[in-house]
């Protein structure tokens, strides 16, 4: 797959395939119809959702995650979801950017646009689940208001 | 589009598709609209797709690709096989006649 991904985005063309796994949620779900995009256009940016391939690991060969930090010649990446661990990975092992996801045949912006980079930050500093745990606390009231009356 | 392929042409891969050798075989990825999609239509060859395929360097015709296949493939009708087999990938848009 990630060969075949890495022909298609050098020929300048985008790629497209179905996410699998959890490591992305809430984002980007398993099922996600997600369009790569070739680097040309510019270099991966803290906040990009990107496809990577590390020859001999990770399985199938690729992955697709949050680049959370930019060291200059690596990347440092990590899944949205909690306890996703974060790897440094080479420039050159980055194929290419998620820059389109669909569920259920609708397009999903959250989490692709500018707010990357705030989600990135709060990857980094383990703060998002803590984030998504308040936030949480705070909307269960109101979601048991909307629950039909018997 | 006259897609019957001809023993006197030369045909090549077309610009619109990706194609690559993996655990053995031969998969190939048509960029529809400018996309590849791994939902869309996916292509293996089998053996005998595989052996022509590789022969399809732009220079060879038709009739010197079964000339050389002819001997690995003994027994089989190669040349209707591979006839057959480039007119399927013309008509798909996966091959291109060199003109």
């Amino acid at each position: 797959m990630a060969d075949l991904m890495a022909a298609v985005l050098g020929k300048g063309r985008q790629f497209r395939l179905c996410a699998r796994g959890a490591s992305m949620t809430p984002f980007i779900r398993d099922g996600d119809r997600l369009t790569i995009a070739p680097l040309s256009a510019r270099p991966p940016r803290v906040g990009d959702v990107v496809a990577f391939s590390v020859p001999g690991e990770y399985g199938s060969g690729l992955v697709i995650h949050r680049v959370v930090w930019n060291r200059g010649t690596t990347f440092v990446i990590q899944g949205d979801a909690n306890g996703s661990l974060a790897a440094i990975i080479p420039s050159e092992h980055v194929l290419g950017r998620v820059v389109k996801a669909e569920r259920n045949g609708a397009r999903v912006r959250l989490g692709l646009g500018p707010e990357g980079r705030l989600i990135a930050w709060l990857s980094r500093t383990r703060l998002l689940w803590r984030s998504v745990w308040v936030l949480w606390g705070r909307a269960r009231p109101f979601l048991k208001q909307r629950r039909p009356q018997e | 589009m006259d897609t019957d392929a001809s023993l006197e042409k030369i045909y090549v891969p077309s610009q619109d598709i990706v194609a690559r050798e993996i655990e053995g075989e031969i998969v190939i990825v048509p960029l529809v609209s400018g996309i590849g999609d791994m939902d869309d239509e996916l292509y293996t060859l089998n053996e005998t797709g595989r052996a022509v395929w590789k022969l399809l360097d732009g220079k060879r015709t038709l009739k010197e690709v079964t000339e050389e296949l002819s001997e690995e493939f003994e027994g089989n009708d190669i040349v209707q096989d591979v006839l057959g087999f480039v007119s399927e990938l013309v008509q798909r848009r996966i091959l291109i006649e060199v003109s």
